[in-house]
């Protein structure tokens, strides 16, 4: 069959191209959470080395603490921004409210990672309140807070935690009943009014879009959340000493100022970062900095894109077609697997993708195994049905007028489930090409970086900017699917319009 | 042992088949003559087509043995032997993605036939059956079903084999293009040494057939050559099978 041959030919040269373009130089790769601040450190950070000549790898927007903490330790990335108290109660689990960088360095030795001095500002949990308000009332810390009678609303979270109220009540005697609200429409209700005092992480840029002012933790309750270059020991002195240059150069205002410049006044992160050096005099103005163009950065990802769903895809092929294949002649493995491919389909993307992590590390590997999974089900669906369903007359025929069995298969079996298979991939690849919007969240790249920042920041051009091309993608791929279709499968053949 | 075995084509030896738990062959004992054409007839259900089925080893016996052209069937090279007899079904059982052309010469590219040969053969099969050359592009889908029917015994007899199994070829096709694919087997009859007919219409096989073997419910009712079983019926089943002809 020349026009199976060619289809492999085709894919085996769509994957080539794909790992050629995935193998790269050895750049440093900065991380960053999937949260403003972090986006902001993380570009600092990254014109801050490049201004040294080095070559910078952003990973930005990856899912959580620990996803962060894990691909540094495998060297998926070689430095972050996390906070002190993330560092002692989540990653050391030590407990310590007021961690110093000897007992964090000490602790993280084994790891061969460490922290570098602060950054200077402490992103804590706060009390905040209007400005306005707080001035007319003489409000400058919380233990002045007892026995006023304000309408007090905090997070559903800091309600619950021990140490988020009851235990701030407790060390400053607070009296006013709190009622748990949404963190997003906290900040509204407190504009309209409607509430005084709500919990806010202390550098967010929102509260300079509302007004609002922060009280002192005077008994000092809250744990320290200074920000600190977490980094691989074995990063190069030259880039530890870029990174040095940072201790100190924030406070809590400024901090705040420079995440009110994205979350308020919708500038790039490349733009905030660039002013911030070049106004605290880290990088000379002369320095020029490569701003990729909306369109460049758009092929990046869109490439990237296609590598992740083309890989998965071909994997997906590689191994759906040749199992099913061997399955179906048996209705009790041939259902096995079908329910083994369907259960994999019922895990959450998300799920899935943090449950490769610990297996796979971070980047592209996981994201393409775990999209690899997901194409399996119809792939292998498409196919088992294809070759069950085949008339069984045909079958008998085909081996009686003196065909073996694998000349059975290549002549006579797998040219009639062609269409069937066919439309499989196609299903996968549509699936792939959406899921693959959720491998950001691994660090994996592609159109889903985008989208994540997009979501975190609440902008929506950035959300289009990833979620506009894979549309299209998707949309594009159908169309070709199509046309493979037409010119492999004679047209009496395809589904849907078999002869009477 | 060793005369009847020379002058048979294919010889049945106690063969019993069950599906599940009903035996549909009860110990069948039967030599079917070479260089014949001979009818396999029986209602639905009476193990006909079973039969036939065991004869080129798509279905093994349960008990019993089944020799072809004078040797027991090797279950471990069976392509080898289905391609020195030649099978044709019901409704043709054509495959539909291939063209009339690819259907009719595939086993013989597999046999490895330069494509000079393969044309040659095709027009010849073509002939013999009265199709017109320009079917061969066709797919089947396209075709009438005497058109199906008439490619399908032009694959049948692509490799000129020495035996032809038929599993009821005519059946679905209308009296008036049965009538004249009947006429073509005819033609056939010269192009191959033995064959078996299995049909539930005794008619179809009194005209096409010299040698005949009544089947009823998995046993051999009567055999004979059509003349002899025709005057002289040992049973009143076969009897009025003829009955109805008339």
């Amino acid at each position: 069959m020349k026009r199976f041959m060619h289809a492999v030919v085709a894919t085996s040269a769509l994957l080539t191209l794909s790992l050629s373009m995935a193998a790269r130089a050895e750049p440093i790769v900065i991380g960053s959470k999937n949260f403003n601040e972090s986006y902001v450190l993380a570009e600092i950070m990254a014109q801050l080395v490049e201004s040294k000549g080095f070559e910078v790898d952003r990973r930005t927007g990856l899912g959580g603490t620990t996803i962060c903490y894990e691909a540094l330790k495998s060297g998926e990335i070689d430095v972050y921004a996390e906070y002190t108290g993330t560092l002692s109660q989540v990653i050391l689990k030590t407990g310590a409210l007021a961690p110093t960088l000897e007992e964090l360095n000490t602790g993280l030795a084994p790891d061969d990672l460490s922290v570098l001095p602060s950054l200077g500002f402490n992103n804590t949990y706060a009390i905040t309140l209007k400005a306005t308000l707080a001035e007319s009332w003489g409000l400058t810390k919380v233990s002045q807070l007892p026995g006023q009678d304000f309408e007090v609303a905090v997070s559903h979270e800091f309600l619950n935690r021990e140490d988020g109220w009851p235990g701030l009540a407790e060390k400053y005697g607070l009296d006013q009943q709190p009622t748990g609200i949404e963190h997003g429409l906290a900040y509204q209700a407190i504009d309209e009014g409607k509430i005084d005092i709500t919990d806010a992480y202390s550098t967010d840029g929102d509260l300079e879009r509302y007004g609002l002012t922060t009280l002192v933790d005077d008994k000092g309750y809250f744990p320290q959340y200074f920000a600190v270059p977490f980094i691989r020991n074995d990063l190069p002195s030259e880039v530890i000493a870029a990174l040095r240059q940072l201790a100190g150069a924030f406070d809590d205002a400024s901090m705040r100022a420079l995440n009110a410049r994205v979350v308020v006044d919708n500038d790039d992160f490349v733009t905030v970062a660039r002013d911030f050096l070049v106004n605290s005099g880290l990088v000379s103005e002369q320095v020029t900095i490569h701003m990729p163009g909306t369109w460049e950065l758009i092929l990046t990802d869109t490439t990237n894109h296609l590598v992740l769903t083309g890989i998965a895809v071909f994997v997906g092929c590689a191994i759906g077609i040749p199992l099913g294949v061997i399955v179906f002649p048996n209705p009790g493995a041939s259902r096995a697997v079908l329910y083994v491919a369907g259960l994999m389909q019922t895990i959450p993307s998300l799920a899935l993708l943090a449950l490769m992590i610990p297996l796979f590390g971070l980047g592209t590997v996981p994201a393409i195994i775990a999209l690899t999974l997901y194409s399996l089900l119809p792939i292998l669906r498409n196919t088992i049905t294809a070759l069950i369903t085949i008339d069984p007359e045909l079958k008998r025929v085909s081996l009686a007028i003196g065909l073996n069995t694998a000349q059975q298969l290549r002549y006579v079996l797998l040219p009639m489930a062609l269409p069937n298979i066919l439309s499989g991939i196609k299903t996968a690849t549509v699936i792939a090409i959406g899921t693959a919007t959720l491998a950001a969240f691994v660090g994996a790249g592609g159109l889903g970086e985008p989208i994540v920042t997009g979501l975190s920041l609440n902008d929506m051009s950035l959300i289009l900017r990833g979620a506009i091309p894979a549309a299209l993608l998707a949309i594009v791929a159908e169309f070709l699917f199509d046309r493979l279709e037409k010119s492999l499968v004679p047209a009496h053949m395809l589904s849907g319009k078999l002869p009477e | 042992m060793e005369t009847s075995t020379s002058e048979s084509c294919i010889q049945f030896s106690g063969v019993t088949k069950s599906w599940g738990e009903t035996e549909v062959l009860h110990g069948i004992d039967l030599a079917l003559p070479s260089e014949t054409v001979t009818a396999l007839v029986g209602e639905s259900g009476s193990g006909k087509s079973t039969l036939l089925q065991i004869a080129n080893g798509l279905l093994r016996p349960d008990r019993g043995a089944v020799s072809v052209f004078g040797s027991p069937i090797d279950y471990h090279n069976l392509p080898e032997l289905r391609r020195r007899m030649g099978f044709a079904v019901q409704g043709g059982g054509l495959f539909p993605h291939m063209t009339v052309f690819d259907n009719i010469s595939l086993v013989a590219r597999l046999e490895g036939w330069s494509e000079a040969k393969l044309s040659e053969r095709v027009e010849e099969l073509f002939a013999l059956f009265s199709l017109q050359g320009e079917l061969a592009d066709r797919y089947p889908h396209e075709l009438s079903g005497g058109q199906q029917q008439r490619v399908s015994l032009s694959r049948s007899i692509m490799l000129a084999p020495a035996l032809l199994l038929l599993d009821e070829p005519f059946s679905a096709l209308d009296p008036i293009t049965r009538a004249s694919i009947h006429e073509d087997f005819n033609a056939l009859r010269s192009a191959t040494n033995s064959t078996v007919l299995v049909t539930h219409d005794m008619a179809e096989a009194v005209r096409l057939a010299d040698y005949l073997v009544v089947l009823r419910e998995g046993r051999v009712m009567q055999e004979g050559d059509v003349g002899s079983v025709r005057s002289a019926p040992t049973d009143e089943y076969v009897s009025h099978l003829f009955e109805v002809l008339a």
